[in-house]
């Protein structure tokens, strides 16, 4: 064989490489951009959240929205449980996540938590823990609250402002 | 030479063109001209005109209660997009006070749902993925007492 022959044999299979290379990318490209703002870590994946509340009523958020939203008496107080689910619906499926795969982080690790800010503190106040708390009702208006799932100080899932309302006393 | 040139173009295409484009799957954008705001009876209650203002320039909607819409992208020619096949597709809206009201969408309507009284400014999306194909102007909304 020539070296003109071996060369272009090289350059035929390194052709073929990069061609299944190039192939590869493409099939592989991007993938689940969900999954980048739903980083699975230690096995705990969240990409939703349900807030079901003391009075049965459940609110659950969903991508960029939330279903229903809890609503609590100007000085008193409604008891809500913080549940997540890792599964993402698709976006025109609007019904619940099932019941199935909620979950709280009551068995997850030690450094998982869960903050929960309103964003109007005149007008409501939240206590609790990463498993439930409780929404003080301050006085009547609305607001919004915000909840987010960390690991340690890392952000693993941020939900979509929930609006809510503070009911005056009939 | 010819064949490392290819190469070379080959492995620079996926970089050109990854995330935007792999396997070329990537659904068409909304073509949208005007949006209809309509009730759950189907009366119009407000449109944009030209996406440049609102026919009707506000929406009024009563604390605590809720208001069902249908909301409808026309085309250029004022024909209604049929967005309803597109489940990479949905309605968002925005409000500038966004305390007093939110949105919900649900499968073929959404719910504008008031949290006190006041007023506020809204506008609609269709949202695309991860970006907006079409943006409405600014709509007022006032929420009065029930």
């Amino acid at each position: 064989m020539t070296n003109t022959g071996l060369g272009r044999r090289v350059a035929r299979t390194l052709t073929r490489l990069v061609q299944l290379g190039v192939l590869a990318a493409i099939v592989t490209a991007c993938g689940d951009k969900e999954g980048a703002t739903a980083p699975e870590v230690d096995g705990v994946t969240v990409r939703e959240i349900i807030l079901r509340s003391s009075d049965g009523s459940v609110a659950f958020s969903h991508i960029d929205h939330w279903h229903g939203s809890p609503v609590v008496r100007a000085n008193g107080t409604v008891g809500i449980s913080l549940l997540f689910t890792a599964i993402r619906p698709a976006p025109d499926d609007h019904d619940a996540p099932a019941v199935e795969t909620w979950f709280s982080l009551a068995d997850a690790p030690a450094e998982y938590n869960v903050r929960v800010v309103v964003e109007d503190t005149t007008i409501a106040r939240w206590t609790g823990d990463r498993v439930s708390g409780t929404l003080h009702g301050l006085r009547e208006g609305a607001s919004r609250l915000s909840v987010v799932v960390r690991r340690g100080t890392t952000t693993l899932y941020e939900a979509p402002p929930l609006n809510f309302r503070v009911q005056a006393v009939q | 030479m010819m064949r490392w040139r290819r190469a070379i173009m080959l492995l620079l295409l996926p970089m050109l063109t990854a995330c935007e484009h792999p396997l070329g799957l990537v659904s068409s954008h909304v073509e949208a001209a005007d949006l209809v705001v309509a009730d759950s009876l189907g009366g119009v209650l407000t449109r944009t005109e030209l996406n440049r203002t609102w026919r009707v320039d506000s929406l009024h909607l009563r604390d605590d209660v809720p208001l069902r819409v249908v909301l409808t992208a026309l085309d250029f020619r004022g024909d209604a997009l049929d967005l309803s096949e597109r489940s990479d597709l949905s309605f968002r809206m925005e409000a500038e006070h966004a305390a007093l009201v939110q949105w919900e969408p649900q499968r073929g309507f959404g719910w504008i749902r008031p949290f006190g009284r006041g007023e506020t400014r809204i506008r609609f999306l269709i949202w695309h993925g991860d970006h907006t194909d079409f943006v409405t102007p600014w709509l007022r909304v006032i929420i009065d007492s029930p």
